[in-house]
Order: C-alpha cells, then structure tokens, then sequence
C-alpha cells in the first residue's frame, strides 16, 4: 500500500502532464467539430486551452528540473580541470536555488496583486489559475534544494536558504505591504539595502550569471535571473517577470507550440521514420546519392515539427547513419550529413521557429510560412549536392530502380506521407486556425499510430508524454523568461537606442546584413533557437526597418542563419547532439562538418542577399 | 564603517535627485504616428509645462509594452503608470465601464454625447473603486459591420460567420444568443481568417479597417452604428496620488483642453480613410429606418441576460435612465 503511494506520488506530475496534453488538444478538436456540426464553437474553449498551456508548461518545467533535463551549455564544464568543476557545480546550484526562490516569491505576490478576487477565466477563478505558477516555481526550488541538502552540507544549504529569502525581500515586501497592508520600518530599511546593494552589485552579478550560463546553469535561470536582478535595481517591480510569463505562456497562438512537439514525439516514438526511410530509399535511392537525398529529406521532415529541439538526431540519427554505412559513406561523411541534416527543416510549414518569430516579430505566420520554402529548399538541395557528388567520387554503386519494393513502402508509409498535406490543407484554406491544426495534427498522427499501424499502446502513450514533458517545460520556461528580459529591453528602449546607435556608425545596408550573418551564427551557436528568437529578434526588427529590409525577409534571415549557428564550432547544438549519439569525439564531429558548414554558408549569403528567394511568392 | 555611510550618503543623493523628475508611463494600442499617438504627446508636452519639468512622460505606442489586458496587469504591478484605453480593453478594469457598448444600445454621436457626459462621474467612481484615476474620456468612433457579401438585414449577416475577438467569451455568447455564427479569432487570427474565408465578417471601426487594408477582403461596409467606441486616460491611484497636488487641477484642466476636439478630427481621418477605401472598392450600404428597427429588434432578443451578468444592475439601471432623459427631453 505504502509503496503503492510512493508510486502515484512519484509519478503525480507525468500523470498531470497527461491530462493537460489532452485537454490541450481535445478541447481545440471539440471547438472544429462543434463549428462544422453546429456553426458555432464551445463556450470559452480558447480561455482553457490558453491556461492549459500555461499549466502544462509550468507542471512540465517541474519535471525537467526532476529529470535534471533543463536546457543548458554544458560546453564549458568540457574544459574545466576536475578538481575545480566540483566547486563551478556548488555555484551553478546556488544560483539555481536562489533565482527559483525569487521566482516563487514574486508570483505570489503576481497573483495576489494582478488578478481582483472575482475575475473569472470561464467557470474558474483567474487567481486560482495563476497559482500554477508560484506552485510551478515552489517544486521547482523544492526539488533543487533537496537535492542540494543531500549532496552538501547543512550549513551551507542554510545559508542558501537564508540568501534565498533575502533576494527575495522585494516581492515579499510588495505582497505583506499591498495586499495585506502590512508595514514596518525594519522592512523598510532591509528593502532599502536590498535595493542598494543590488544597484552597486548589478554588473558583477550579472556578469557572474552570464559566465555560470556559460558552465552549466540552466539558460532559463540565467536569464531569469538577469532580469530579476535588472527589475529590482530599476524600481522594484519584481512581479512583472511573472507577469510576461504569465502573458506569453498565455498567448493566442503559443498552444500550437506544445501541439506540434506533441505531434513529432508521437512520430518519432513510432515506426513511422523506419517506413519513410522504406519509402525514400526505394523511391529515391536509384538517384546517384539519393540514399543521401533521402536521409536529408526525411530529416527535413521531422525537424519540421520538432524545430531544433535535437529530436531528430536522437530519434532517427541511429537508423540513418546504419542505412549510410551500409550503403558505403564513411563515417565521417555520415556523421557530417547527419549533423547539418539535424536542423533542416526550420524553413517548412509548419515549423514552430518560423511560428515563434511571427508572433515575437508580429509578422503575418502564414507570409513566413510561405516565405521559408524556397531558401528551405535551397539548403536542403546544398546538402543534396554536396552527397551526390560524394557518390560520384567515391563511385558508391546505385540501387537499382524495384517498383516493387516502392509500391509496398508507399502502401506502408502512406498515412504519414499524407500528414504534411493534412496540415498544410487544413491551415491555408481557412479550415481551423495554426493552433487547431496542431491539434489536427496530433489526433491525426495518434489515430494513425495507434489505431491504423498499432505502434503505440496507451501505456506507451503515456511514456511519450513523460518523454516530451521536459522538452515542452524547457522550451516554454525559457520563452517565458526571454520575454521578461526583452520586456525589460523595451521599457528601457534598448532597442530603439540600438538601432540608433548602429545608424550612427554604419550606412551600408551590404555592410549591415553581414554583421546581421556573423552575429546571428553566433547567437545560433551559443543560444537554444527559441531564446534567440525572443530576446534577440525584439533588437533586430528596427534595425531592419531601418536598413529597410523586407520583416519577412529579414525573419528567414535570422532562422537560416540560426539554422547555420547549429552546426558552427565550438559549440553549435547539434555537434553535440551528434558526438553524444555517434558516440565520437567532439573535434572529430567538427571536422566532419566543415564541407557541410561550407557549402550551407553560401546558401545562407544567397538568402540573405537574394530578397527574392524569401518574397518571390508573396511581394 | 565610513564605507556605509558614504554608500547611504550617495543613495540619498540619488533619491532626492530622482524625486525631482518624475517619469510616467504611459502605454497604448495605437500605433506610433496615429491620432492617439500624437494627441499622448500633446498631453505630455502640457503636463510637462504644468509641472514646470517635474513631470515627464514615456509613451509606449503599438503595444510594444502588451496588449489592453496587459497593460492594465502592468498599471497594477506598478511598473506602468498609464494607460490610453479603448472601450474594449476596459472590461479588464470592471465590466460596468463597457456599459455604453452594448450593441445596439445608443443610437447615434448626440445621444452618446449625452449619456457619457452623465455617466462618466459613475465611470470615475467605479474606476476610483479599483485603485484607478481617469484623467480624461473620449469618444473615438462607432463600430461598423464589414462583410464579404452586402449586409443590410440581420436576417443577411445570419448567412455569414463573423469572426468576434476571442478574448471576451460573454460578447461572443451576445452575439451567439442573437442567432449569428461566430467565429471566436485571436486578433492574429481575424486577416488570415477574412482571407481563408474561415470568417466572412466582422464589426469594427472603419478607421481601424482602413489601418488593417481590410477594404480587399471585406468590401462591403453597413453603414450602421452598432456600438460606440470610446477611450480613456487612466493612471493608477498611486501614480496620481504622487503627483503634487499643486498641479492635480491644471493637469486635468490641461489634457482636457487637448483632448476636446479628439472625436472631431478623429471623425475627419476616418471619413478620409472611408473615401480613399471607397476608392479601392470599398461599397458602402446606407443605414435606413425600418431596418434598423430589424437589428434593435434581433440584438435585443440577446442582450438582456448577458447584460445582467455582465454589468452590475446598479449601472444598468443608470444608463437607461440617463438614455431615457434625453429621450424625453428630445421629444
């Protein structure tokens, strides 16, 4: 019995994150069905599916810390000398612990002050909706501190605490003196040193975060804690980092996020990359390098719903690079074309990157979409190229042409071949809108997996949303935080005085767009694609105005150059993500994707100078 | 020891000297260079010549800061001090301040002129409730069906599905009620939607139609007042009780002088923007008597229960009895 209860209580949040994935995508599937039968939707269906993100993220974001699976640069550690790792980990958790008691501390005092006792979110309190956030943080610095108690020692883990609440004196102090009008001057005064002291120690604390980010601390606590501490020294209003969460996470078309994540774990948890890889091999194989051809295509295919999370290297790198070997590609070649494949499809419909970008950038999805399929088609062909004249070289011998063999893969892999249609039919003729296509597209991917090939089983089920809960926690956290810091950004005009100051010392639009190129493959290389999007785009979009480049240009700019980033040494993510599935050196990945870097470096200049590429169908 | 007091000494400094200049924000959904983005820093300018200096100003135009939700949680946290509201945004505050917008409830710019000069000192006290402060009230234009096909009858716009703001489930259910199919849109949503033909109409003021170029996509404007769109000045109490008193009267004498032709040039921009629509195919259906009987007929077959649990029966009853007076008084 006992045991029994540990079980469920260990397994409380995945069982939460299951209900929350389905409310996510029943309830916008309900609001079609209801619209075509009755003419009219559910009542409220969006409010509910709005705070069914923002519950999910912040139940997921619990899991990731459980899991230790938080997005972060593990780069750094690599290098560092044993005996001092040890002490650079003590940090990293210190600071982790600190940012998370803050964090709690000020959505407490978020849901008291930003939402009146009586406002309603449809049948429910939107107070006691908010509460998923200081509850989401309060797991989150439990689940740390415990950890932290049990490997050091209880002195130290005191102490922690201690700093932790005394961080935290700001958004104590706004709930006991505005909402329970509580005040003394004692209270006054420790604010008051607060206060100073943070303003004196703001650039070196910063600093301390940024080079901890850089050694292992979760990006979302690093650039929480950034502005944390910027919100503090610039008046106190600590709530407001809750409030952005609160207000993205919240968003009009953030649902499709966790949809379409949803729909590419559930793909790649099945057998469905072995039956496009059936399929591709037989249709394109005959091609000199179409065994490349169709490695980079059904690559294209996956990261197309899972963005850059990585999935596809993990999910489909090991199949892929079987299929490569077998058919005499080195293992260079293979681990080359695999890493640059392992973010391909960042261009196509309906890519989540290009989703994210419309809403930061407030540019039309649908021109975006449009948009990224020309230059998307040219990178994946660069990379084409780059496999068929491999086979040339080396003289690989062609597969012959089976029809046979072609007809039973299509007749195997048909129900998948036909999901990127669904989709893209359903959105562009008007049928539902981006965020009820995500849910199309997942009841569509489960009815075929589990009722039409039966590859998944509902316990199995159950272990794809348990694998997918820390990447939709990783990514919707850090989106949250982004958009507190580019909040920040704004309230301060750092970017209006950006672009002025760029104005000043620059003329040349030419001379622009390649600092635009080497400060975007950067930011690719060091940041995860969706804090990118939110912290750097709100920088970049007046500079475009003022160099008048095209805002859906200049969006296929950035994620192509992103794209780019991923495979740019030392620490572009998908190197990593190769070395640890290919099981190989990291130098040695670097060099297997230099001819790949290369060859992908001019197609990113030719969509960065050709507008036309990105405006041909839409301008 | 020394150290400290140096460091107290340099942080009274900065208290004292910051005190001097006080910054309010202030944040806005209209775009920067638009009618309400000029008129802000009119006001601006007078307060800072009010105060002598002492009072600056930040505009945040184009929601760069949030939307009209948004932007209320920020005035409550504090960090924004302002905000220019519409109607629409207000319920957020208290749904009493949308009382005039009702559909279909005041029939023209006289009659509103005279229901929201005797409703704003109930307005103002149901702000002043909620720990908000209103510096000024505007009148800003009337709400207008646009359509793909010609819409003169409820029984017509019956046919189309109209895309209603996803963001206040009771309005949709108003228009539920009434009998239209509606299509709840994240504003995001409501172009794509027009141009898929997801919806095929939606109500909304011509200027702002004319701002989305939604001429193309729905070209066909009944030119009936369905509701009023008014706008507020707002700051929280805090920031407005921090303001010298000294200034308090002029500063609200000042930015109701700037605000006082608001409506007149509003109106102007808007028929220019109806003319160069027009121009663009835009084909407008005249408003007549008997089928505005029609529309006040259907909407009120909806309205009321909504009404009472939307808007307290206490305001309710005030607005209809102002609506009344000058009703009688017209007659």
């Amino acid at each position: 019995m006992n045991t029994e209860i540990k079980r469920i209580n260990r397994r409380f949040f995945y069982y939460l994150v299951y209900i929350f994935s389905a409310l996510l995508f029943i309830i916008p599937v309900l609001e079609i069905g209801a619209r075509i039968i009755f003419r009219t939707g559910v009542t409220g269906s969006y409010a509910y599916v709005r705070q069914a993100v923002l519950w999910l993220s912040l139940i997921s974001g619990i899991i990731a810390v459980k899991e230790n699976k938080h997005l972060a640069i593990e780069a750094g550690v690599k290098y560092l000398p044993e005996n001092i790792k040890g002490r650079v980990r003590i940090i990293s958790d210190i600071i982790t612990v600190i940012v998370l008691a803050c964090y709690f501390f000020a959505s407490v005092s978020f849901s008291f002050l930003a939402f009146e006792a009586d406002e309603k979110t449809g049948l429910f309190f939107t107070r006691h909706l908010s509460f998923i956030l200081p509850a989401g943080f309060f797991f989150m610095f439990y689940y740390n501190i415990r950890e932290f108690i049990k490997k050091r020692n209880k002195v130290l883990s005191i102490l922690v605490i201690l700093f932790s609440v005394i961080m935290s004196i700001i958004p104590i102090y706004n709930l006991l003196s505005d909402v329970a009008g509580f005040s003394s001057r004692f209270f006054d005064s420790a604010v008051d040193i607060v206060f100073m002291v943070s303003g004196f120690a703001l650039k070196p604390l910063i600093a301390v975060l940024v080079v901890s980010g850089v050694f292992g601390t979760p990006i979302f606590i690093v650039i929480g804690g950034i502005t944390y501490l910027l919100l503090t020294v610039s008046g106190g209003y600590t709530e407001i980092a809750v409030n952005e969460i609160y207000t993205v996470l919240t968003g009009n078309m953030i649902p499709a996020i966790p949809l379409f994540t949803l729909t590419g774990f559930i793909l790649s948890e099945s057998r469905a990359g072995i039956r496009l890889i059936n399929f591709f091999k037989a249709a394109f194989g005959w091609f000199p390098g179409g065994i490349f051809i169709a490695a980079i295509i059904i690559s294209a295919f996956f990261t197309t719903f899972t963005g850059a999370s990585g999935v596809t290297i993990l999910a489909l790198g090991g199949i892929l690079y079987v299929i490569l070997e077998n058919y005499g590609a080195d293992k260079k070649f293979a681990t080359g074309l695999l890493t640059s494949s392992g973010s391909i499809g960042l261009l196509f419909p309906p890519s989540l990157p290009i989703i994210l970008y419309a809403i930061i950038a407030n540019t039309d999805i649908k021109e975006m979409f449009i948009a990224g399929l020309l230059p998307g088609f040219l990178l994946v062909a660069s990379v084409s190229a780059l496999g068929v004249f491999y086979t040339e070289r080396k003289k690989l011998k062609k597969i012959s042409i089976d029809f046979k063999s072609i007809v039973t893969s299509v007749r195997e892999s048909v129900w998948e071949l036909f999901l990127p249609f669904v989709i893209l039919f359903c959105y562009f003729t008007g049928l539902t809108t981006l965020v009820e296509t995500g849910s199309i597209a997942v009841l569509y991917t489960l009815i075929i997996e589990t009722f039409v090939h039966k590859d998944i089983s509902l316990k199995k089920l159950y272990l794809i949303t348990k694998k997918s809960a820390p990447v939709i926690g990783g990514i919707l956290i850090i989106l949250g935080m982004s958009k507190a810091l580019s909040f920040y950004m704004i309230d301060e005009m750092i970017p209006q005085r950006l672009s002025e100051w760029i104005a000043l010392k620059i003329s040349s639009k030419v001379v622009f767009l390649i600092l635009l190129n080497i400060v975007l493959l950067i930011t690719g290389c060091i940041m995860d694609i969706f804090s990118a999007i939110v912290v750097v785009v709100p920088l970049i979009t007046p500079l475009g105005e003022l160099y008048s480049i095209d805002p859906v240009h200049l969006g296929i700019i950035f994620l192509a150059n992103l794209e780019l980033g991923y495979l740019t040494p030392p620490v572009g993510l998908n190197l990593f993500l190769s070395s640890y599935r290919f099981r190989m050196n990291l130098e040695d990945v670097y060099v297997s994707v230099i001819p790949f870097f290369l060859i992908m470096l001019v197609a990113v200049i030719l969509i960065t100078f050709v507008p036309q590429l990105s405006l041909l169908f839409i301008r | 020891m020394k150290k400290i007091l140096f460091l107290v000494i340099i942080f009274l400094t900065i208290l004292t000297f910051s005190s001097f200049a006080q910054v309010i924000k202030i944040g806005t959904m209209a775009p920067e260079g638009s009618l309400w983005d000029t008129t802000l820093k009119e006001i601006a300018a007078e307060w800072d010549r009010i105060s002598g200096g002492r009072i600056k100003v930040k505009i945040y135009t184009g929601g760069s800061i949030g939307n009209e939700e948004d932007i209320i949680r920020k005035m409550k946290l504090g960090r924004l001090n302002g905000a220019a509201l519409t109607s629409q945004g207000m319920a957020n505050i208290d749904p009493d301040l949308i009382a005039l917008s009702l559909p279909m409830k005041i029939s023209d710019d006289e009659e509103f002129d005279y229901v929201f000069n005797r409703i704003i000192p109930d307005f103002n006290s149901t702000l002043d409730n909620k720990g908000f402060k209103a510096l000024a009230w505007t009148m800003s234009g009337w709400v207008k069906w646009f359509t793909t096909q010609p819409v003169s009858t409820p029984d017509d716009l019956a046919k189309l599905k109209i895309a209603v703001d996803n963001s206040d489930e009771k309005v949709i259910q108003i228009w539920k009620r009434i009998g239209f199919k509606v299509i709840p849109l994240a504003l995001p949503d409501l172009m794509s939607g027009l141009y898929s033909g997801m919806a095929q109409g939606t109500y909304i003021t011509p200027y702002a139609a004319s701002a989305l170029g939604m001429a193309e996509l729905t070209p066909y404007m009944y030119d009936m007042p369905i509701t009023p769109l008014y706008a507020g000045l707002f700051l929280n109490s805090k920031s407005w009780e921090r303001i010298p008193d000294r200034y308090k009267e002029e500063i609200i004498a000042g930015t109701s002088a700037v605000i006082e032709d608001f409506y007149d040039k509003m109106k102007k921009i808007e028929d220019e923007a109806v003319e160069v629509m027009r121009e663009h195919g835009l084909v407008i259906t005249p408003q007549t008597p008997s089928s505005t009987e029609l529309w006040v007929d259907k909407v009120n077959t909806g309205v009321d229960i909504y009404v009472k649990e939307m808007i307290s029966s206490e305001m309710n009853r005030k607005m209809n009895s102002y609506i009344d007076e000058y009703r009688n008084k017209k007659n």
